[in-house]
């Protein structure tokens, strides 16, 4: 965080990675997870993601209504387990369009050439 | 310290800062993140979950009201950042102002420092106050979409003026000099006690008050002539500010310089009325100051 404060580059580097962390997180929910394993799927593929901000999202979507979610007591603590519900997989195939299309524009943009 | 306990007392802190609908199942999922971040650590570390581990995961992961804000949805503004400024800068002045005005009376002896602050000293929080509850009243009623404020083009000619409404004041300008000019002949003819409570002070009559006939003069041919013109000039801009320091200039004058009337509680009420009054000029001063400022200029040519 301090780096982050210090340096313009790195807290414009976690504005870019917040923007698309929703849609991160909705990519890894087709199948049931819990909160903890999405953050270490997410880390795995190069998108970690604190766990401080990781479970209020999940709530927040959750009470948006593109998650559901379900209590589980298997070996361990009680785990909540989420999933994307239909809304969820339309709001997901929304936000997968959108991205790729902004990665078009802007890797026209970023080669000069953006008309 | 059992290190289980240890984050059930943090959740619970948590909790208690939460909303109730929603207290325990967050506090049910918290906790079993966190036994889970635990027994990561102690994974990594290859040793088992002591005390000083579990401190420092919970130091790492924040107050209990800093992950309590994480589940709260964004509140109500109630001052908007581009008026934090303004918002703070009026406070401080309202206050300072009150403090100013009621500081002298403990330099003079007739009140002391415990007994300023404790009535005026205090007593000027109240500005403030009534500040935050028009903020919230204004914040209240942006949320319920009854008031939005939109702008609109009326100040792309400031200079330019609404004819009817100056002539309106102007006539009222008018009447309320007259009535002021008349009252030393008014006031023995009024009934009951007011010839009393209203009588002016002979010294001032003959030494300190005539200097607001030039003064009241002037601002009315500068008005009229804004009238004939249809539009506040840059020399009637200028004039306008001499005319208004002048005028806090005689105010500050004959507040300090001796009675007006010749009974003191119409006198220490007259006082306060010119102060507030030499006050609302000099903050109208200063904005519209502050505003000749703000222009579109052209930027400095580089080499």
């Amino acid at each position: 965080m301090v780096e982050a404060r210090d340096n313009p580059g790195s807290k414009l580097e976690l504005e870019l990675r917040r923007g698309v962390l929703v849609l991160a997180v909705l990519s890894q929910l087709r199948e049931f997870q819990y909160g903890y394993s999405l953050r270490q799927a997410l880390a795995q593929r190069g998108m970690p993601i604190e766990e401080g901000t990781l479970y209020p999202l999940l709530r927040r979507l959750e009470s948006q209504g593109v998650l559901a979610s379900e209590w589980r007591i298997e070996e361990g603590p009680p785990r909540r387990y989420y999933r994307l519900n239909d809304a969820g997989e339309a709001m997901l195939a929304e936000l997968t369009a959108f991205w790729q299309s902004l990665v078009g524009t802007m890797g026209g943009l970023l080669q000069g050439d953006g008309k | 310290m059992n290190p289980n306990d240890v984050i059930e007392a943090y959740v619970i802190d948590v909790m208690r800062r939460l909303p109730a609908g929603e207290r325990n199942e967050i506090g049910l999922e918290l906790r079993g993140l966190l036994a889970e971040m635990l027994a990561g650590r102690a994974d990594e570390a290859g040793r088992t979950a002591d005390d000083a581990m579990v401190l420092a995961l919970l130091r790492d992961f924040g107050t209990p009201a800093e992950v309590a804000a994480r589940y709260r949805p964004p509140g109500m503004v109630i001052i908007p950042p581009e008026q934090t400024r303004g918002f703070t800068l009026l406070a401080l002045i309202g206050l300072l102002l009150q403090w100013a005005l009621s500081l002298p009376h403990v330099f003079d002896g007739s009140l002391s420092p415990a007994g300023w602050w404790l009535g005026p000293g205090l007593g000027a929080f109240w500005w403030p106050g009534f500040m935050v509850m028009f903020t919230l009243l204004a914040a209240w009623l942006r949320r319920r979409g009854w008031f939005t404020p939109r702008w609109r083009p009326q100040s792309v000619d400031p200079e330019r003026i609404h004819r009817g409404a100056l002539a309106f004041g102007l006539a009222w300008f008018v009447i309320g000099a007259a009535v002021v000019v008349s009252l030393p002949w008014l006031v023995p003819h009024l009934p009951g006690a007011l010839p009393r409570v209203l009588a002016l002070d002979p010294d001032f009559l003959r030494l300190r008050a005539w200097p607001v006939l030039p003064l009241w003069a002037g601002s009315f041919a500068l008005l009229a002539m804004v009238l004939v013109q249809g539009r506040w000039s840059p020399l009637a801009r200028k004039l306008e500010i001499v005319s208004s320091a002048a005028f806090v200039a005689l105010l500050v004058w004959w507040i300090a310089a001796g009675r007006m009337f010749l009974a003191t509680p119409t006198d220490h009420a007259a006082r306060g009325v010119l102060a507030l009054i030499a006050v609302f000029i000099v903050v109208d001063l200063v904005v519209r100051l502050h505003r000749r400022r703000t222009r579109i200029r052209l930027p400095a040519p580089t080499r």
